[in-house]
């Protein structure tokens, strides 16, 4: 909702609809958390609809979580690299 | 003092409401807050919560020390919780009567709390409402049953129905394949009855024992309230009949991811049409905009739609889910796409 109204707004145009396999055009959102957060960091106009202290505590909260989940060995690593590299 | 409207009070005296939950979404859209005897409540003395529950992570955590100092008050202050009294619904699981309402958090200068994710919501609606429009939302809700599963270090594994026999084959759309946990489904009828819940239509998605719970559309905070409170119950369904729900998008390698999908539209508040076709079939300007709205922003609102880690394993190929903003008419695999639809039901 707030892209949309942001999108009212500033009167922008939208590309032409498509009927094609949309999955084989060009990848264009983030897809990875830690992308998506240097995303929302280049938007300004969105972090300010959302709310700038929301947008600060909404990012460091991600920004904390990734590194959470980063700090996490997995199974996969076990067994795929532990004697191979 | 906390004001508690007239009708609230009866309420809770017509159903002889014994203890209060009083909720408030966090971050993760978990219910924080506190229960309390109903005559306490009534006393209105109000419900209090630190500001800091708005900055826990979803492992307890918090964030980097200078961004918890620039936004939490240095002496630590409590919120003040207002009930929403049109949010009041029973808690059909509870042994004694229970309410549960949802509280807007208010600071002491007596506005909105600026973290909670309820104050943003209403701040947004509020734009659209200044500009003459209202936003009418359809929330679609997939999850999985899963086995109990205690020990994390385990995969999960399909639950076990009627038959005592865990799903195997693809069942999208399988009546059969629903009716495999019938008493679970008859009772999160029954419940969501008891919570006035809009549940429309109930399917079965293309994983083994996913499902999806369709809302009826109406206005936004309506419909983000009524998810929360969906969430919780049907977690709490599903434990009651030894299994889990889980709302996880990749829960399972091998398996699809689940989604929530937002049907949106938006009504001219002077006349009551929807605004994004003209009434004769065309779609109007605003339309556009909105759409081109979300292909430049949607990149950075992908935080919110995808909040963890584990929500970017499913923007894989061929998973149906969007890796790109285009939009197309009753076009499946565009990440904003328009149903075919009457021009009053004219939505994305």
């Amino acid at each position: 909702m707030a892209c949309g109204y942001l999108g009212i707004k500033e009167k922008i145009e939208p590309t032409p609809p498509t009927d094609q396999n949309a999955r084989d055009l060009e990848k264009a959102l983030p897809h990875t958390l830690e992308e998506a957060l240097i995303c929302l960091d280049q938007e300004p106009a969105f972090k300010k609809i959302m709310g700038e202290q929301l947008s600060i505590a909404y990012a460091g909260i991600k920004a904390q979580e990734y590194e959470t989940f980063f700090r996490v060995i997995s199974s996969w690593e076990r067994e795929y690299l532990l004697l191979n590299v | 003092m906390a004001e508690i409207s007239k009708e609230l009070r009866s309420w809770i005296k017509e159903n002889k409401i014994d203890e209060i939950e009083a909720l408030v979404p966090d971050m993760t859209g978990k219910a924080r807050g506190k229960i309390i005897p109903a005559y306490r409540f009534l006393k209105g003395e109000g419900v209090r919560l630190p500001e800091a529950v708005f900055l826990q992570t979803v492992t307890g955590g918090w964030p980097a020390e200078e961004v918890y100092r620039a936004l939490v008050h240095p002496s630590d202050r409590d919120m003040f919780l207002k009930a929403d009294s049109t949010t009041a619904c029973l808690v059909p699981w509870a042994d004694e009567p229970t309410a549960q309402i949802i509280h807007d958090c208010v600071n002491a200068e007596g506005s909105f709390h600026p973290l909670a994710p309820r104050t943003v919501l209403r701040s947004i609606v509020q734009l659209f409402t200044d500009a003459g429009m209202q936003p009418i939302i359809a929330p679609e809700v997939e999850f999985y049953l899963v086995e109990k599963n205690t020990d994390a270090d385990y995969p999960l594994r399909p639950p076990v129905g009627r038959s005592g026999r865990p799903e195997r084959a693809r069942q999208s759309y399988s009546i059969d394949a629903v009716n495999e946990f019938d008493p679970l489904f008859e009772e999160m009828y029954d419940f969501a009855e008891l919570m006035q819940l809009d549940l429309d239509t109930l399917i079965h998605e293309s994983g083994a024992a996913q499902m999806e719970v369709n809302f009826e559309h109406a206005d936004a905070l309506s419909r983000a309230d009524q998810v929360f409170l969906f969430k919780r119950m049907m977690r709490e369904v599903a434990m009651r009949n030894n299994v889990f729900a889980t709302f996880l998008a990749k829960p399972m390698e091998n398996e699809p991811g689940s989604a929530m999908h937002i049907h949106q539209s938006i009504i001219d508040l002077k006349t009551g049409h929807n605004i994004f076709d003209d009434g004769g079939g065309e779609l109007t300007e605003t339309f556009r905009h909105y759409i081109g709205g979300l292909q430049k922003y949607t990149p950075a609102a992908m935080i919110f739609y995808g909040p963890y880690v584990n929500s970017y394993r499913r923007f894989v190929y061929g998973d149906s889910a969007p890796t790109n903003v285009h939009w197309g008419l009753d076009n499946r695999t565009a990440g904003l796409r328009v149903p075919v639809s009457a021009s009053e039901n004219r939505r994305i």
